[in-house]
């Protein structure tokens, strides 16, 4: 009896197959990142002022620097906001057996979250391109400094977040504690690093706890384009510190081991 | 009818307590996003020479403790749509509790959840960064109540309008922290574009805001709270009907990505 054999399906043919499907389950849910984009756009608009009053307070040029400071900080919350979608995607393959299934045909296990990461960073950019973009033009924007900086810092904070949203993943034992350690890091990082409120505002002492989370560099390095029209030399420190913390990240999901075949579930119990 | 309402509430209540560490975060991460942004409101505020003493936490603390509200929504749907998924809504219903009982069980426990969350937050903030009370006690517990309840009114009213849990993410995430934004809880409310400031009574978190203000910096009491509790009254009944017009029981509901 003649076995029947599988047709043989290359590592670039899987990639491709397993990117498209996490694309197509993306633009499914479109909505609701649409609402995540208006909602920053809005919330870039609201923070303004107080911005302007920070950098009046601080007796800085507010008008050609509060829109895009405003912005940066959206900018900033919603890529980690982002990464929301992730958790559904991530935890589902394991919950409907999915994950179990893919392995079963060959797919491994990097190779079936790698194809989401690829695509939260395409939506990362995505994001943090319409609210720069939109925002730019509906708040007259002056892009003082390096354009080419810019793309470069956001390029730099996308591949962040997506390894934050690895580490996530494989760190968190349920989607609930996912989803609550991604609000946690929405806010707390991004009031931390002054996206919310101007960081002259903060207190000392977070002045201090700022300087060790990447979205604090990514939103000094917009601060030296906007306020002293910095080049993309001047920011290369920030971008070197952002991309170390994305290999700090890697390597706490890889080490967290969380995104093999095996025990997430929905909620935790017992 | 209350008897296996109450069994219903158990579950959820089991539910919460077995994912605690969950729970309790949501209860912690506010005090460490007020330590970051109450700063901001203490210099904005000392800019007024009635407020030469506030340390801003007079505002961001029940700010926070709303918005916290909206946000752990997710963890209380997140159940809640994952019955859908597995199914266990339609056994729930095929069983001897209707749709009410079942229902009640659920916005039951809500309730409870967020208004020991509400507690904490509040309590907690009081501790760590000097709120008083004072005599107001009543317009500061009939404000938190209100707060909670038009809080679980719009998380039901996601409930009864949503079909996937990640779309009821967007809108307790989403929603919460717009309504944060125009209720002045992330930015002092003074300091929105003009455009925006006459916008800020379409907020629930306003009204908490504003009635919370003026029990914690201007000394007020319950006579002077009349109008932030009317208006979170309103909001709680307005969302309950809404919720309760929209509300489909055999409506297929997805837990998650669909």
């Amino acid at each position: 009896m003649r076995a029947v054999s599988a047709p043989v399906v290359g590592d670039g043919t899987r990639w491709a197959v397993l990117i498209a499907h996490e694309t197509r389950r993306a633009l499914r849910n479109w909505p609701a990142r649409a609402v995540f984009v208006a909602i920053g756009l809005q919330l870039a608009w609201f923070v303004q002022p107080a911005f302007a009053f920070a950098l009046d307070h601080e007796g800085l040029p507010s008008w050609r620097s509060a829109p895009e400071q405003a912005i940066a900080g959206q900018v900033c919350l919603f890529m980690i906001a982002n990464l929301l979608f992730l958790g559904y995607t991530a935890f589902d393959d394991q919950h409907n057996g999915m994950a179990d299934r893919l392995r079963m045909s060959g797919v491994r296990a990097h190779q079936r979250l790698g194809s989401k990461l690829v695509v939260v960073f395409a939506h990362q950019l995505v994001t943090a391109a319409l609210i720069y973009l939109v925002g730019g033009w509906w708040f007259g924007v002056r892009w003082g400094g390096s354009i080419t900086a810019r793309l470069v810092l956001v390029v730099a904070l996308a591949s962040c977040t997506t390894a934050m949203g690895f580490a996530f993943v494989s760190l968190c034992r349920s989607n609930a504690l996912y989803n609550m350690v991604c609000y946690a890091a929405t806010l707390g990082l991004t009031a931390a690093s002054g996206g919310l409120a101007p960081y002259t505002l903060l207190p000392d002492w977070a002045m201090v706890v700022g300087r060790a989370l990447p979205t604090w560099w990514f939103l000094r390095g917009i601060d030296e384009l906007t306020l002293r029209d910095g080049s993309l030399a001047e920011v290369l420190p920030n971008v070197g510190v952002i991309m170390g913390s994305t290999l700090v990240l890697v390597g706490l999901g890889v080490a967290g081991q969380g995104w093999g075949p095996r025990r997430h579930r929905t909620v935790r119990r017992r | 009818m209350l008897r296996r309402s109450a069994a219903l509430f158990r579950h959820e209540v089991r539910y919460l307590v077995s994912s605690a560490p969950i729970t309790l975060a949501y209860v912690l991460v506010p005090y460490v996003l007020m330590a970051f942004i109450k700063n901001s409101y203490g210099i904005w505020l000392q800019s007024d020479a009635r407020y030469p003493d506030a340390s801003g936490a007079e505002i961001v603390a029940p700010g926070v403790a709303a918005l916290y509200g909206y946000l752990v929504l997710s963890h209380q749907g997140l159940f809640t749509f994952s019955e859908h998924q597995w199914n266990v809504w339609d056994r729930l219903r095929s069983g001897p509790a209707s749709v009410p009982e079942i229902v009640t069980g659920k916005v039951g426990a809500h309730l409870a959840h967020q208004a020991l969350q509400f507690t904490l937050i509040l309590g907690g903030a009081g501790l760590l960064y000097g709120l008083t009370v004072g005599d107001a006690w009543a317009a500061v517990v009939l404000l938190g109540l209100l707060t909670v309840t038009s809080t679980v009114a719009w998380g039901w009213l996601g409930m009864a309008l949503l079909p996937t849990a990640t779309m009821f993410d967007a809108w307790a995430f989403g929603g919460g922290i717009l309504l944060a934004a125009i209720g002045g809880a992330i930015v002092p409310s003074d300091l929105l574009p003009d455009v925006v400031k006459p916008l800020g009574p379409i907020s629930p978190i306003h009204w908490a805001v504003s009635g919370f203000r003026t029990v914690f910096l201007d000394g007020g009491g319950l006579g002077d709270v009349g109008r932030p509790l009317l208006a979170l009254a309103a909001f709680t009944a307005g969302f309950t009907l809404v919720a309760l017009g929209l509300f489909d029981s055999g409506r297929r509901k997805t837990g998650r990505l669909q």
